[in-house]
C-alpha cells in the first residue's frame, strides 16, 4: 500500500515543483493525467454507455438502436473536409432537441420563479426566520439589488442621470457579490490545498493518523 | 535602499507560497479543535433527511430513497468528497436507500467507490440500502427520463445487474418514489437539475457544492428551488458535526466494530465485496443472526481465512504432496495432515494472523475515525490560511496607501 | 443537403422538444423516452471524437518534432495503455485500505494513484495563485473597489470559527456574513441569472428558427 501511495505522493510533488519554475517532472505530470483520463473516460464509457444502451437492446433484438447509432456515426467524418458536412446531423439533431427541451423550462426556473420571489411580499416570513421587520428591510434590500443590478446591464440608453444613479447602486451590489465570491473562492481553493497536504500526511507519510 | 513600502509591496512570490504552505501544514499536524458554528443552508438537508428517517419510523415503513449524482473528479475532490461521504453516513445511519449515478467517468468510480467504503463502515449491503449506477451520458436524457421511467434511464448497475434485478429499485418509477436528490457538482450539473428536474417534475433538490459556485446558488436557495446547499469544505465540516453528535446519542461506535470486524474477516476469507456470495454472507451476519450468536457465526469465516493464511504458509508442501496424492478426497485432508505434523509451527501461525488481522483492523477503525473528521480538521487549516490571506491583503493595502502618500 | 435539411432538423427538433414538455400523455412520454435513449447512443459515439482530435494534435507534434515533443509520445503510449488494461485486465476495484486485498487492476490503480492525484494536485496550486493575487491586486483604489474589498474579507473571516473570536464585534461575523451572501449577494447574483437566462432563451430561439448558425461550422 505504502508502495501505491508513494508514487502518488511522488506525482503530487512533482506538480508542486512547478511552482518553483517549469520542469521536465511537471510536464510529465501534465501529460501522463491527460492520457490517463482520456482512456479512462473511453474504456468507462465503453462499458457503461455503449453496452447497456447500444449493444445490449441490439443484442436483445432491438434492431432499432441501429438508427442513432448510425447517425452517430456520422460524426466520424467530422476529421474529412470532403465529408465533414455529414457531421451536422447529429449536432442538429442534438442542437434542436435540447434548445427546444431547455426553452419552458429555463423560463420557469431561471426567469419567472426568480421574478416572482423578488416581487416585495411583505405579509410572507423569511425562509431564514428572524423578525417581520428584518425580513421587510431584506426584502426591499433584494428588490433594489435585483432592479438596479438589471438597470446597470441595460445598455440600449446611456446611464445618465435616473440611469446613471440607479446603475451606480448596480455597481455597488455587483461589488458585494463579486467580493462574497472572491471569498468562498478562496475558501475553495485553500480546501483543494488542504486536501493535498492532508493525504501526504495522513495517507502517505502517516505522519498524523 | 529600498523604502520600507516598497519592501511591502514587493515580497517575492515564493515566499508567499512558502508562508501560505507552511500555515496550511502545521494546524493538520497539530489540530487546533476549532469549532464550527451552524449555517441554515446545511441544517435544512440535514432535518429534511431526518425529517425522511422519522416519518417512516412513525408510518413503520422504510424510508423513501435518496438519488445522488455525483460530478466531481479529481479537481473538486478535496472539496467535495467528505460532504458527499458525510451525506452517506447519514443516510446509512438511518437506513435511507441511497441511489447513484454520476455525469462524468472519473465521478462514477469516486461514487461508486466511497458509496461501498463508506457501507462497509455502516454495515449497508449492496444492492439492499444502496445501489450505484455508474456513468451515465448525457445528463438531460437521465434528468428527463427520471421523471418518466425511472427503469428505462437506468438500465443497469455498475456490477452489471438488471433495474428490475435489484431489490433496493423495486417501488422507484420516478421522481415521486424518491425523496431528495443531492447533486455533489464542480460543474454546472446542479443548475440542469434545478432547471430540469425541479421546474418540471417537482422534485427536491439539496446541492454540494464548490466554493467557487456557492454564492451563485443562493438565489435558488431563496426561491426554495434548492432545498440547502452543502458549501464547500465548511458545508462538509458543518455536517461532520452534526453527525458526530448523532454518532455518540445513537451510541453508534460498537456497531461501527462490528459492521468493520465483519467486512475485514470475509474479505480475508477471499469473499471480497464484488464477489456474488459477499451481499448475502454479509446481510446474514449483520442482520439476522442474533446477538449471542454473532461471534460464533464470525468465527466460522475467522477459520476460513486462516486456513488461506496456512494454505499460503504450507503452499510448496501441499503443492508437492498434492501431485502424489490419489484422489480427491486423499487432496482434501492434505492441509489437516500437514498443521497437525507441524503443530509448533501452526500455533505460531496463529499467533501471526492474529495480529495481522488486529493491526488490519486497527487501521481501518483509524481510518475512519479519521476520515469522518476530514473536513473538520481541514477548518482549521482553513480558518489559518485565511487569517494570513487577510494580512496579505492588508500589507499589500498599506504599501500601497504608503507609496501614494509618499 | 449539407445546411438546409440540418436547419430543418433544428427547427423540428425544436418544435417536438417544447411541445413534449407540455403533453404528459403516456403516448407521447413513450416518445419522449425512446428519443431520450437514443441520445445517449448518439453522444457516445461523439466521445472517440475527442481522443482522435488529441492524437491528431499529439502525432503532429512529433512528427514536427516541435517543443517537448518527447512527452506527446508518453501521452498517446498512456492513451493506448489505459485501453489495452482496461479491456484486457478488466476494471475491477483496488481498494487502497486492504494490503492484501491488493490492486487488483493496473488500470483502477493508475486512475487512483496517477490520475486523481495529479489533477487534484493540479488545481491546488490556485490556492497559491489567489493568495499571491491577494496580495498583489486586491487594493482599494476606488469606492467600488473598497466595497469588494469590504465584503470580501468580511465573508473569508465569517467561513472560519476565527472570526468569531475578535473581541466585540466577533459574534457579528458570522451574521453578516450570512446577510450578506442571503440579501445583498444574493440579488447582485439573480440580476446576473435573470440576465444570462433571458440571453440563454434568446440564443435557443435563434438557433432553433436558424438564425444563429455557428455550430454547424463552415460549409
Amino acid at each position: 500500500m505504502f508502495l501505491a501511495y508513494t508514487i502518488a505522493g511522488l506525482l503530487t510533488l512533482f506538480v508542486y515543483s512547478f511552482l518553483y519554475k517549469d520542469n521536465p517532472f511537471y510536464r510529465l505530470a501534465e501529460h501522463l493525467v491527460v492520457g490517463v483520463s482520456l482512456g479512462f473516460g473511453f474504456v468507462y464509457s465503453f462499458q457503461q454507455i455503449f453496452i447497456p444502451f447500444c449493444w445490449n437492446p441490439l443484442m436483445e433484438g432491438h434492431y432499432d438502436v441501429l438508427i442513432p447509432a448510425l447517425i452517430g456515426l456520422m460524426w466520424w467524418p467530422r476529421f474529412i473536409p470532403k465529408w465533414a458536412w455529414l457531421s451536422r446531423y447529429p449536432i442538429a439533431l442534438t442542437m434542436g432537441f435540447f434548445s427546444g427541451f431547455s426553452i419552458p423550462n429555463t423560463i420557469q426556473a431561471s426567469i419567472l420563479v426568480q421574478v416572482q420571489h423578488t416581487m416585495l411580499n411583505f405579509a410572507g416570513t423569511s425562509p431564514y426566520g428572524g423578525s417581520q421587520a428584518l425580513y421587510i428591510f431584506n426584502q426591499i434590500v433584494i428588490f433594489i439589488g435585483v432592479f438596479s443590478v438589471l438597470i446597470y446591464f441595460y445598455f440600449s440608453k446611456p446611464h445618465k442621470g435616473a440611469l446613471g444613479h440607479i446603475s451606480k447602486i448596480g455597481i455597488w451590489y455587483l461589488m458585494i457579490g463579486f467580493g462574497a465570491t472572491f471569498g468562498f473562492t478562496v475558501m475553495g481553493r485553500i480546501s483543494l490545498l488542504i486536501g493535498r497536504l492532508q493525504f501526504i500526511i495522513t495517507d502517505w507519510l502517516q505522519i498524523v493518523h | 535602499m529600498k523604502s520600507f513600502y516598497e519592501r511591502i509591496m514587493h515580497i517575492d512570490r515564493r515566499i508567499i507560497y512558502a508562508i501560505i504552505m507552511i500555515v496550511v501544514l502545521i494546524p493538520l499536524i497539530w489540530s487546533l479543535n476549532l469549532k464550527t458554528y451552524h449555517t441554515e443552508p446545511i441544517t435544512k438537508i440535514y432535518n429534511r433527511l431526518e425529517q425522511n428517517h422519522k416519518n417512516a419510523k412513525k408510518n413503520g415503513v422504510k424510508p423513501k430513497p435518496v438519488f445522488m449524482c455525483v460530478t466531481y473528479g479529481g479537481s473538486a475532490k478535496p472539496e467535495l468528497h467528505p460532504m458527499t461521504r458525510s451525506v452517506l453516513r447519514h443516510c446509512y445511519l438511518r437506513g435511507i436507500p441511497v441511489i447513484s449515478f454520476a455525469f462524468e467517468p472519473e465521478a462514477a468510480k469516486i461514487a461508486e467507490d466511497i458509496m461501498d467504503e463508506v457501507a462497509f463502515e455502516y454495515g449497508a449491503v449492496y444492492g439492499k440500502d444502496y445501489a450505484c449506477f455508474g456513468f451515465k451520458y448525457p445528463p438531460l436524457p437521465l434528468i428527463l427520463g427520471l421523471g418518466t421511467n425511472a427503469k428505462e434511464a437506468l438500465k443497469e448497475d455498475v456490477r452489471g445487474n438488471k433495474y428490475e434485478d435489484i431489490p433496493v429499485m423495486h417501488g422507484i418509477r420516478t421522481y415521486d418514489d424518491i425523496d431528495l436528490l443531492f447533486d455533489f457538482s464542480a460543474s454546472a450539473s446542479w443548475m440542469t437539475w434545478v432547471v430540469y428536474a425541479k421546474s418540471r417534475f417537482n422534485q427536491d433538490i439539496a446541492v454540494g457544492l464548490t466554493g467557487v459556485m456557492v454564492s451563485q446558488a443562493y438565489p435558488y436557495l431563496e426561491t426554495g428551488q434548492l432545498v440547502g446547499i452543502l458549501t464547500g469544505l465548511k458545508g462538509a465540516a458543518e455536517y461532520e458535526d452534526y453527525l458526530m453528535k448523532m454518532e455518540k446519542e445513537t451510541e453508534y461506535s460498537s456497531m461501527r466494530e462490528k459492521n468493520l470486524k465483519v467486512y475485514l474477516t470475509l474479505t480475508q476469507a477471499n469473499i471480497t465485496p464484488t464477489s456474488k456470495n459477499y451481499v448475502d454472507i454479509a446481510e446474514r451476519l449483520l442482520r439476522n443472526t442474533p446477538e449471542g450468536e454473532f461471534e460464533k457465526k464470525l468465527k466460522d469465516y475467522y477459520d476460513i481465512a486462516q486456513n488461506l493464511y496456512y494454505k499460503k504458509y504450507f503452499a510448496k508442501e501441499l503443492s508437492a504432496r498434492e501431485s502424489k496424492a490419489k484422489n480427491d478426497a486423499e487432496k482434501k485432508s492434505l492441509l489437516n495432515d500437514i498443521l497437525s505434523q507441524n503443530q509448533d509451527k501452526v500455533k505460531e501461525l496463529d499467533y501471526l494472523f492474529l495480529k495481522d488481522f488486529k493491526k488490519k483492523y486497527n487501521d481501518l477503525l483509524a481510518t475512519s475515525i479519521s476520515e469522518n473528521k476530514r473536513a473538520m480538521v481541514g477548518m482549521d487549516a482553513q480558518a489559518i490560511a485565511h487569517v494570513v490571506i487577510i494580512l496579505f491583503i492588508l500589507i499589500g493595502n498599506i504599501g500601497f496607501f504608503l507609496s501614494k502618500w509618499r | 443537403m449539407k445546411t438546409t435539411i440540418p436547419l430543418i432538423i433544428v427547427l423540428v427538433g425544436g418544435i417536438i422538444g417544447i411541445i413534449f414538455q407540455f403533453i404528459p400523455h403516456e403516448f407521447v412520454q413513450t416518445i419522449n423516452d425512446e428519443i431520450l435513449n437514443y441520445f445517449r447512443v448518439l453522444s457516445f459515439f461523439a466521445l472517440p471524437l475527442g481522443i482522435v482530435s488529441i492524437l491528431m494534435v499529439h502525432t503532429g507534434k512529433i512528427r514536427r518534432k516541435a517543443q517537448h515533443w518527447q512527452y506527446s509520445i508518453i501521452l498517446i503510449l498512456t492513451i493506448f495503455f489505459m485501453i489495452v488494461t482496461g479491456f484486457v485486465f478488466g476494471t475491477d476495484r483496488f481498494d487502497p485500505r486492504l494490503a492484501n486485498y491488493g490492486w487488483n487492476t493496473i488500470f483502477m490503480f493508475m486512475f487512483q494513484q496517477v490520475q486523481i492525484p495529479i489533477e487534484s494536485t493540479m488545481f491546488s496550486l490556485l490556492a497559491f495563485y489567489i493568495s499571491t493575487a491577494a496580495y498583489r491586486a486586491f487594493r482599494a483604489r476606488s469606492k467600488e473597489a473598497t466595497i469588494l474589498l469590504v465584503a470580501s474579507l468580511i465573508v473569508m473571516l465569517g467561513q472560519v470559527s476565527v472570526g468569531q473570536m475578535i473581541p466585540i464585534i466577533g459574534d457579528y461575523i458570522p451574521v453578516i456574513s450570512n446577510w450578506i451572501m442571503s440579501n445583498p449577494n444574493m440579488a447582485a447574483k439573480r440580476g446576473i441569472l435573470l440576465g444570462v437566462a433571458l440571453g440563454m432563451l434568446g440564443t435557443s430561439l435563434k438557433i432553433i428558427l436558424g438564425i444563429e448558425r455557428a455550430y454547424l461550422g463552415r460549409a
